[in-house]
C-alpha cells in the first residue's frame, strides 16, 4: 500500500491524531461515569461530561474482519486483497484498523493484538494493529 | 404520531438503469409525474413535498418544488439518508393530519454507479472520513462485511442461510419488468462462488448503484376516497436514529427499537414484508430486531420460511434492491412502492395472495460501526380503527 488517505484533523480529535503520530494510542475516557468512547467525541454520549485523554495500552482482540477486494480508492488500495479489522480494545473501544502480516486463512475472531503505528506523512499515523504471538 | 388520517392517492416509479439516462432530477420529476397521474392529481394539487436524494448537489427539496410549481407550507429534505423518503411518509401523514398540508408529494431517486456510491460513503460523515477513509473500508461492503463476520461468529449464521433471500429476491424479479436483474437468474452454486467484494460478502450480497426514482402522493382519508384509485393506508409506523451511540459494531439495529407491534398487531398479521435490502445480512437482522425471530435464530428461520410470493412470508416481492437496482436514495422509496402495489392488488403475476396489511422499511445514514437512521411503515388495504400503535 502506499500513501494513505488523509483523515481531517479538528478540535475534537486533535490530540488523538497527534499522540498516534508520536507513537502513542491516546483516546478519551469519561472522569464521570468512566465511559470510553470511540471514535473521539465532543462531549461524553453516555453522561454529557466534558471527556479527558488518557494513554491507552493498545493491547485487544480481533472483534470481526472483513478481507477487501475492492477498496473505495484502488489507486491508493492497489495491493489487494487486505485485511480490513474492528479491534476491541482491552478497556472496550472498537477501533478499525488493517492487520499487517497476517495470513488470512489463519485469521479468528478473538485472537490477541497490539497496536503499531503506520505514519502517513511528517504529522500523522494511523494506529494499526498487529496479531500477537500466544 | 396520527398517521391514520392520511392515506396513499397514487405512487410512480422510473424504470432502474444500470447506466443512467437522466439526471437525477430528471428521474426525480418522472416518477412525480407518474404518481400524480396515478392519483388523477396535478402539481397545482400539492402543497407538501419531501425529497431525499444524494446527487441533485445544489439543488434541494425547495428549488426542486420550485421547478416542478409545487408551493406550500410544509418541505422536508430527506432525514436520515435512505430512511428518509419512510420519514417522509410519516411526517407528511402527520403533516396533512395536523393541518399543515392538503396533498404531499414524498419522493427519492439518485443516478448513482458503484464508483460515485464510492465515493460519497467515504465522504458520508466525518466518522467515516476519519476513522475508516484511511484504512481503505470499501464503501458500505465494507461496514456491512465486518457485521456480517460479527453476525457469523455470535450465531453460527452461515453464508448458505443469508442466501436464500438473494435467490428468493432473484425470483422474485423474474416478474417485474422494471427491475435491473428481470431476465438473469441466481443459483445458489453462483451465489457462493461470486467474486469477492469484501468477505463475507460476494458479488451477489452487494446492491447495484443505478439510476431511478420513485413518487408517492399522500392525502387525508376523506379525499383519497373521491379520487379514482383504491386508497392504501397508514395503518402504523415508527421511525428511530443512533440505536447505539456508546457501542459501534452492536448486533443491535435501530429497528429494535421500533413500537409497531402490540396485542392488536402482531408480525403473524402481516401479510408481505418489504425490508431495506443493501445487503442480505440487513435483511436478516431486521426481521430479529422487528421480532418476526429471536436475535440470532434469523439462519435457521430463513432457510425454515418460505419467503416466496406465495409462501409463508412474501420478502421484497419485486425483487428488492438487491435485484431490482438501488438509486441510492430512490432504494428507500422502493419498498413502500412495492407494497401499496400489492395492496392495490396490482402485482400482477407476482401479486401476493389476500394481501392487505404490508410492512416496509427503510435505513439510511451509514456511519462509523452502523447506520444511524430507520424507518418503517404498515400498510393495509383495509380502513385502519382506532388511534396508532403508539
Amino acid at each position: 500500500m502506499t500513501d494513505r488517505p488523509r483523515p481531517d484533523i479538528d478540535a475534537i480529535n486533535r490530540p488523538y491524531w497527534e499522540s498516534a503520530g508520536d507513537g502513542t494510542l491516546r483516546l478519551q475516557r469519561c472522569p464521570s461515569c468512566e465511559h470510553v468512547p470511540f471514535p473521539p467525541r465532543i462531549r461524553c454520549p453516555a453522561c454529557f461530561d466534558e471527556l479527558e485523554w488518557y494513554e491507552a495500552p493498545g493491547t485487544g482482540t480481533v472483534y470481526t474482519y472483513g478481507e477487501v477486494f475492492r477498496p473505495s480508492q484502488p489507486d491508493i488500495f492497489d495491493d489487494v486483497p487486505f485485511l480490513l479489522t474492528v479491534i476491541e480494545l482491552d478497556d472496550g473501544q472498537r477501533i478499525v484498523a488493517n492487520l499487517f502480516d497476517y495470513a488470512t486463512a489463519d485469521i479468528a475472531i478473538g485472537d490477541p493484538v497490539r497496536v503499531t503505528f503506520q505514519g502517513v506523512d511528517d504529522d500523522v499515523a494511523l494506529p494499526q494493529f498487529e496479531l500477537v504471538a500466544e | 404520531m396520527r398517521l391514520r388520517e392520511a392515506a396513499v392517492a397514487g405512487y410512480g416509479e422510473t424504470e432502474y438503469h444500470k447506466h443512467n439516462q437522466q439526471e437525477p432530477l430528471e428521474y426525480i420529476a418522472s416518477a412525480i409525474e407518474k404518481a400524480l397521474d396515478d392519483a388523477d392529481l396535478t402539481h397545482e394539487d400539492v402543497d407538501g413535498l419531501a425529497i431525499s436524494s444524494h446527487e441533485l448537489h445544489s439543488e434541494n427539496e425547495i428549488t426542486l418544488g420550485n421547478h416542478l410549481g409545487i408551493s406550500g407550507r410544509w418541505f422536508l429534505g430527506g432525514v436520515g439518508g435512505n430512511s428518509g423518503s419512510v420519514v417522509g411518509l410519516l411526517r407528511g401523514a402527520t403533516a396533512i393530519a395536523t393541518g399543515q398540508a392538503d396533498v404531499v408529494v414524498v419522493a427519492a431517486g439518485d443516478a448513482s454507479t458503484p464508483t460515485s456510491n464510492m465515493e460519497l460513503i467515504d465522504e458520508f460523515n466525518a466518522d467515516l472520513y476519519n476513522y475508516m477513509r484511511p484504512y481503505g473500508f470499501g464503501g458500505a461492503n465494507g461496514l456491512f462485511a465486518l457485521l456480517q463476520r460479527r453476525h457469523m461468529h455470535e450465531f453460527e449464521t452461515t453464508r448458505e442461510q443469508l442466501g436464500e433471500i438473494a435467490l428468493t429476491q432473484r425470483e422474485h424479479a423474474q416478474r417485474n419488468p422494471l427491475a435491473i436483474f428481470n431476465d438473469e437468474q441466481l443459483t445458489m452454486e453462483e451465489y457462493l462462488t461470486a467474486r469477492p467484494i469484501v468477505k463475507p460478502l460476494h458479488l451477489f450480497d452487494c446492491v447495484l448503484p443505478c439510476g431511478g426514482g420513485g413518487a408517492i402522493v399522500l392525502t387525508s382519508r376523506e379525499h383519497a376516497r373521491t379520487l379514482d384509485s383504491d386508497p392504501v393506508y397508514l395503518r402504523g409506523g415508527d421511525e428511530y436514529h443512533n440505536p447505539n451511540p456508546l457501542t459501534p459494531f452492536s448486533m443491535r439495529t435501530a429497528f429494535q427499537n421500533h413500537e409497531i407491534f402490540d396485542e392488536k398487531l402482531t408480525p403473524e398479521d402481516i401479510d408481505a414484508v418489504q425490508l431495506y435490502d443493501n445487503y442480505p445480512i440487513w435483511v436478516a437482522m431486521q426481521l430479529e430486531d422487528l421480532g418476526f425471530c429471536k436475535k440470532g435464530d434469523v439462519g435457521k428461520y430463513l432457510v425454515d420460511t418460505d419467503l416466496s410470493i406465495n409462501g409463508d412470508l412474501p420478502l421484497n416481492t419485486g425483487g428488492g434492491q438487491l435485484s431490482m437496482g438501488q438509486a441510492n436514495a430512490g432504494g428507500g422509496i422502493l419498498h413502500s412502492i412495492e407494497a401499496i402495489r400489492q395492496l392495490r392488488g396490482e402485482g400482477g403475476d407476482r401479486q401476493v395472495p389476500d394481501c392487505e396489511t404490508v410492512l416496509t422499511t427503510g435505513f439510511g445514514m451509514v456511519s462509523y460501526g452502523e447506520g444511524l437512521s430507520s424507518a418503517s411503515v404498515i400498510f393495509s388495504n383495509e380502513v385502519p380503527q382506532g388511534g396508532d400503535a403508539r
